[in-house]
């Protein structure tokens, strides 16, 4: 009877030498591709879904409600300082990326912190605006348009919150030294989450504020 | 079968060499990043000609720039910095899909209640 533990049979002998996680069999699946990377662009296509429903309650609701509407709170000066803020977040972050790929360690940090900085100073920004429209009268019950409002920006501010976490656990990472070039997919996984954060906020910014 | 030949095989079974190409460069990504700050500063531009697009002289032109201009951005953010533009293309497929799919249902449903709106502000004129 064959030992099935030993016997790798003819065509494995032939694969000897062949760097087979190079091409993502046996160590991956048989796609070549990263389960990881492939995780996120997953959970990114649904998060759409997760936008999409929140972009169109407030496009339907926002003229629903009475009292106070869009034009009577908007600060546009001050969203387009926070929207150019996020912005550059990206900018920031695809160097974080380009940082760890050279095998730099110091630019890394530097541009994860800036990055998770400039994300920061968006959060405030938005804390600043809600606290400001709730002064002017605008709860999150106000009407529907305040509803919808509050529910779009603040999902989307708890994503840059979410974000922010990511970027200081992977500064604390690389302090401590557990975050080497062989896991430079993991800083480019946190970046894809971070774009597409900067990206929703493109489509709010112009559909909610700059066409109210 | 040689090594070579196995080799063959399976880069012609995943497409891996064709797919992955060269990021850009730092220079290149600085470039990106001050086209899109040039496009937000067009974009906040038109609030500066009006704070209510809808009801300008030029609405349609104003409307259709500030969309565009998001779409480019869009676009733009997703290529490069997000590298759809040089990833597998298995990755475009997933985003892509879970897009249209979101745009698809929800412009049918901004369309179900539109047209259903316009029922109900009949129904009140007629009640009136």
């Amino acid at each position: 009877m064959t030992d099935v533990a030993t016997d790798r049979g003819p065509a494995a002998d032939e694969l000897d030498g062949v760097d087979l996680e190079h091409w993502g069999i046996g160590t991956n699946n048989s796609t070549g591709i990263s389960n990881n990377k492939m995780g996120m662009w997953l959970f990114l296509g649904s998060d759409c879904l997760l936008f999409g429903a929140l972009i169109s309650t407030y496009l339907l609701l926002r003229h629903r409600g009475t009292g106070i509407g869009p034009h009577d709170v908007f600060d546009i000066p001050f969203t387009s300082v926070s929207s150019f803020v996020l912005l550059m977040s990206s900018v920031s972050m695809v160097f974080a990326v380009s940082s760890i790929a050279r095998g730099d360690h110091p630019k890394l940090r530097l541009w994860l912190l800036v990055t998770a900085m400039l994300g920061g100073v968006f959060i405030a920004g938005q804390v600043y605006e809600f606290t400001t429209f709730y002064r002017e009268g605008l709860g999150y019950t106000t009407n529907l348009f305040s509803s919808a409002f509050y529910s779009l920006t603040g999902f989307h501010g708890v994503h840059v919150s979410a974000g922010i976490v990511m970027l200081m656990s992977l500064f604390v990472m690389s302090l401590t030294g557990r975050l080497s070039e062989e896991r430079a997919e993991t800083v480019e996984i946190v970046g894809l989450y971070w774009h597409f954060v900067d990206v929703v906020w493109v489509l709010i910014f112009t559909i909610v504020y700059l066409i109210p | 079968m040689s090594t070579a030949t196995a080799t063959e095989s399976a880069a012609g079974q995943t497409g891996h060499d064709d797919e992955h190409h060269d990021h850009p460069s730092d220079a290149q990504y600085w470039k990106i990043g001050g086209l899109l700050a040039v496009l937000t500063l067009l974009e906040v531009g038109t609030y500066f000609i009006t704070d209510d697009p809808y009801s300008h002289d030029l609405a349609p032109l104003l409307i259709g720039s500030l969309l565009a201009l998001m779409v480019i951005k869009f676009i733009v953010i997703i290529s490069f910095f997000m590298h759809l533009k040089f990833d597998n293309k298995i990755f475009r497929w997933v985003f892509v899909s879970g897009l249209v799919l979101a745009v698809g249902v929800y412009l049918a449903v901004l369309s179900t209640f539109a047209y259903f709106d316009q029922g109900y502000e009949a129904g009140l004129q007629l009640l009136q």
